[in-house]
């Protein structure tokens, strides 16, 4: 295994995805992703992530749903809500489901990068 | 041969003429449906075709834009980037078409992305020539919509003054279009067409045009009294959403008298953003308007808003609502109220008291803070 | 085409009658036909012009947008509620509920909503403004994923009493009235309400949409992965026929806003007019059809100024039936729905007041949808009769039935031909060429099978007194109801994929 973090990406825009994840891996990350809510959770059962990025508005499972199914399995990884949705009531409920981060779309790659960073050395306490 | 074709025809000119209609429709339609279905089949390998240059054209230019995008490049990769990128867009026949693909993939990605990535996306738009294809089609008629559309999008904020001319354009799409891309672009300050709009802005361009202001710095609105004494009453209704959705406080006389509208949705929003600016000294007028009134939404409004105004006084005004009010829809916002006040001890000891069965159901539902 | 006898002058001047209407007749639907097509051509591409540039996002995460509730009765659905009501879940807009009502369901499907949603009862206080059975509780989920769950168990009631109960629970301004079998496209909703903000001058009272044909098509946790054709015949000659419907026949009433059907499977409604009118009537087959007539004559009489909207995409996707027999069923309702509707708001028809719906679509409905294939059944037997007895000119009329199926093929191909170039949803070339074929075979087979099915609903309706749900409800199925004389236990079978059908009039077919 190697010491880079590694991350996923949920989101079912293709080319939101690609970006992602070349700029992520840009970053020196190991970078996967995941269409839907479903693909991550199977991604997540088989494989140990240390950040999941994930978009909301999502066929199926709902980027909602994903985060606290993945906190009520008490899955360590920050989850990173990136999503179009950018009002209150979407970022109360994401907090209160166990979401660390929320940004909204358009968003800064940079500052992406900056918030990761942040959340990976809060997780390392 | 040509005997059977003679034949054919002398039958055919003995005919009577109502044989002859009917026959030359039949197989008019005959050659018709033939003709369109290979149109349609034509249409296909052209749309497959398109499809496919599609495909072809995002997968090679995505991984060009990422690089432009994401990474520190310096002039020099900018321009080599952009070189890639012509050269893949490049074609004799199709060239047109392909830029409009290009032109949609920038614009995707610059939907999505901020910050830096969002500048150098700019950039690229200019340079590679985009920003003129769009500024061209501004002065083609057909295209004036998408032109605009594009521009703003991308926020050449240069093309400002060439879009402001459309903003009260007879077509209603390409002055909405226009609208938006006004605000988008000039902010604040671009705003000013809405003091003398005679047309009606739709719900959707309200909820267009206040989406691009939310993005605003927050900074005083000052020509906001305008759209409030505004005759038109979707510029008053849009004045009061910008004033709760940015906290405009300053027109707060102005307010105060919308509160008596005589449109009701007007009174309604009025009402409404009264209540989301915690304007307190407004609720002598709110009695009035509730006993002046005879429409429920109004009254059903002010009990809303009593939930977060009120003090003691709306306490016993919603109580006593609640124990006299018929109407249900009435008795419920008004426990609701209650109950936002604070003042569950009321509703619990109204419960106890079983003064109606109506009113103990609806106090139960409000009680039950799993609803 | 007749044979002047003067010994018999009589019939013939009544051969002569009967084949100048009916010539008359047909080229009259012929024209009217061609004249919503081209209607609807124009405005499915002005439609799709003006929006292929809609940014939804504005809408999707304003604080100001509209509220809507989303109604789905459930009835016996076990086997699909949970995917079904996490496809509703996942739909896109800022706010909205999902009011599911079991309507006294005799499988599981409350108990199974119960367990995945982690549902509980709460002290809610139902208001009866629209009567209905007896609600006995109403769930909220514990989870707060799902805040916006809400689930009516009540007795049973039939449809239109399920969808009066969801009403009276709702909050939003608008209501969304689904099938809850149906699959509804993601957007669906940001779509259907756009018109209602987009409208300046006038009342928009409800919008309808597109219904298209799910058979065969992939789907994939309840979302549309894959559209194919239909593998069996049965369901290609329903796939014309619905295209034809929606595509030419609907988009082009609702340009000229004289729509008199909503489809039960997909529509938004403003809910305080809904709820002024009545709300739905729970003592007609075609609930639907009635509630949108009945909204327009109350806005009409109470001088509102308003207008029913109409989003030419494709928004719902539903299965039909795949056997002859459940079709017959299905159609045969559809039949008695429309014609019960039709009678009850008979004041409508060339009544001035109304406007475009007395003048135009109430007269349409009548002579094309109800009074076609009674008049096509007719002379069809007439001329059967006609050429038994000798009396009349075979080979006018060969040539004449040959114009009438041109016509109809043609019409199909056109039909595809407009699909090609605004929706293009069939996008393999054989599958094209099945629908193609299948078209050359609709006037032959399917045709005269829907005109059989009609001439039995108007029988059942007429003289077998099937007027209701009543006999054919689904209670119903245990004793044969009032009326019913025995032979009626087959066609009152529990039909699983019959209950809950989407109307589409074969407008255009």
């Amino acid at each position: 295994m190697s010491d880079r973090a590694k991350i996923l990406i949920v989101d079912d825009e293709p080319l939101i995805r690609d970006a992602l994840a070349f700029k992520l891996t840009k970053d020196g990350y190991d970078v996967d992703t995941a269409e839907d809510g479903e693909k991550a959770i199977q991604k997540i059962e088989s494989d140990e992530y240390q950040i999941i990025i994930s978009d909301i508005m999502m066929p199926f499972i709902s980027g909602f749903e994903l985060v606290k199914i993945l906190k009520e399995r008490g899955t360590d990884a920050p989850v990173l809500m990136l999503t179009s949705l950018n009002s209150e009531t979407a970022v109360l409920k994401a907090f209160d489901l166990g979401a660390d981060d929320f940004m909204t779309k358009p968003f800064s790659p940079n500052e992406l990068s900056v918030r990761i960073k942040k959340l990976l050395k809060n997780a390392k306490k | 041969m040509s005997r059977f074709f003679t034949e054919t025809y002398y039958f055919l000119v003995a005919l009577e003429p109502r044989y002859k209609i009917v026959l030359f429709l039949v197989i008019s339609l005959l050659i018709l449906a033939a003709a369109m279905i290979v149109i349609v089949l034509r249409e296909r390998s052209r749309k497959n075709s398109v499809e496919n240059r599609e495909r072809r054209i995002s997968r090679n230019v995505e991984p060009i834009i990422q690089e432009i995008v994401f990474s520190e490049s310096d002039g020099g990769e900018f321009k080599d980037a952009i070189k890639k990128i012509n050269r893949i867009v490049d074609s004799a026949l199709y060239r047109k078409s392909n830029m409009a693909i290009l032109n949609e993939l920038i614009l995707y990605y610059h939907r999505n992305l901020g910050g830096e990535a969002f500048n150098r996306l700019e950039m690229l738009y200019r340079e590679i020539g985009l920003k003129q294809i769009a500024l061209d089609n501004l002065r083609i008629g057909e295209w004036h919509i998408k032109a605009i559309n594009d521009l703003s999008t991308m926020r050449m904020g240069e093309s400002l003054f060439d879009i402001l001319q459309y903003t009260d354009y007879e077509n209603q799409n390409v002055r909405y279009e226009a609208q938006y891309a006004a605000v988008k672009l000039g902010g604040k300050k671009a705003m000013g067409f809405l003091d003398d709009l005679d047309t009606p802005m739709s719900e959707w361009q309200q909820i267009r045009l206040l989406d691009q202001s939310l993005k605003f710095e927050y900074e005083l609105i000052d020509r906001m009294g305008k759209w409030l004494r505004s005759d038109n009453n979707s510029v008053v209704v849009f004045g009061l959403m910008i004033m709760r959705n940015l906290n405009q406080y300053h027109e707060k006389g102005e307010l105060r008298k919308l509160l008596y509208h005589k449109d009701e949705k007007v009174q309604e929003k009025a009402i409404d953003t009264a209540r989301e600016l915690a304007y307190a000294e407004c609720l002598e007028n709110l009695y009035e308007v509730y006993e002046l009134t005879k429409k429920i939404r109004i009254k059903k409004q002010i009990l809303c808003a009593m939930g977060d105004l009120g003090g003691s006084k709306e306490v016993g005004f919603l109580r006593e609502t609640i124990a006299r009010e018929k109407e249900y829809d009435l008795v419920f916002e008004a426990a609701q109220s209650l109950k936002r006040l604070g003042r569950r001890d009321v509703l619990v000891s109204y419960k106890e008291q079983e003064l109606s069965e109506k009113g103990e159901s609806i106090v139960k539902h409000i009680l039950d803070d799993r609803i | 085409m007749i044979e002047f006898d003067n010994q018999n002058s009589f019939i013939d001047v009544l051969i002569y009658v009967f084949f100048f209407v009916t010539y008359g007749y047909t080229v009259f639907v012929m024209v009217s036909y061609l004249v919503l097509g081209i209607l609807s051509v124009v405005q499915a591409r002005k439609y799709l012009r003006r929006n292929s540039y809609t940014d939804y996002l504005n809408i999707l995460q304003s604080p100001e947008a509209p509220t809507v509730s989303i109604l789905a009765p459930a009835y016996n659905e076990e086997a699909s509620i949970i995917e079904n009501v996490r496809s509703l879940l996942s739909i896109r807009y800022p706010n909205f509920e999902v009011i599911v009502v079991n309507d006294g369901s005799r499988d599981r499907s409350l108990i199974k909503l119960i367990e995945e949603y982690h549902l509980e009862r709460v002290d809610f206080a139902v208001n009866y403004t629209l009567a209905t059975k007896n609600v006995k509780a109403v769930y909220k989920s514990k989870n707060p994923a799902y805040n916006n769950l809400v689930v009516v168990d009540k007795e049973n009631g039939g449809k239109s009493d399920a969808l009066n109960a969801a009403i009276n629970v709702s909050t939003g301004e608008y209501t969304l009235n689904i099938d809850v079998d149906c699959i509804l496209e993601e957007d669906c909703l940001l779509k259907l309400m756009k018109p209602f903000l987009e409208e300046t001058e006038k009342n928009m009272i409800a919008t309808g949409g597109v219904v298209r044909i799910a058979n065969n098509c992939k789907i994939d946790k309840g979302r549309i992965t894959e559209i194919n054709v239909p593998n069996k015949l049965l369901s290609q000659f329903q796939t014309l026929e619905y295209l034809r419907s929606f595509l030419l026949g609907r988009v082009a009433w609702g340009s000229l806003d004289g729509l008199l059907l909503i489809s039960g499977a997909l529509g938004v409604f403003q809910k305080e007019l809904v709820i002024a009118c009545g709300g739905y009537d729970d003592d007609t087959i075609g609930e639907d059809m009635e509630l949108t007539v009945r909204m327009r004559r109350y806005a009409r009489e109470k001088d509102i100024d308003y207008v029913v909207g109409f989003v030419p995409d494709p928004l719902c996707w539903t299965e039909v039936p795949e056997s002859w027999a459940v079709l017959r069923r299905q159609r045969n309702r559809w039949t008695r729905g429309a014609l019960e509707t039709l009678l009850a708001h008979k004041r409508l028809f060339l009544n001035p007041y109304y406007g475009k719906i007395g003048m135009i679509s109430y007269p349409y409905w009548l002579l094309f949808e109800w009074l076609a294939p009674l008049i096509e059944a007719f002379g069809i037997l007439l001329l059967v009769l006609f050429s038994l007895l000798g009396v009349i000119n075979i080979s006018f009329l060969y040539l004449f039935i040959a114009l009438i199926y041109g016509y109809t093929v043609s019409f199909t191909i056109a039909t595809l031909y407009i699909e090609e170039i605004t929706f293009f949803h069939y996008k393999k070339r054989r599958q094209l060429l099945r629908l193609v074929l299948a078209g050359l075979l609709e006037p032959l087979i399917f045709h005269p099978f829907l005109v059989y099915c009609s001439v039995t609903g108007n029988w059942d309706y007429f003289f077998e007194g099937k007027k209701a749900w009543g006999s054919m409800k689904r209670v119903g199925f245990k004793k044969p109801s009032n009326g019913s004389k025995g032979r009626k236990i087959t066609i009152s079978k529990p039909s699983p994929s019959s209950k809950n059908q989407v109307r589409s009039s074969p407008a255009g077919a």
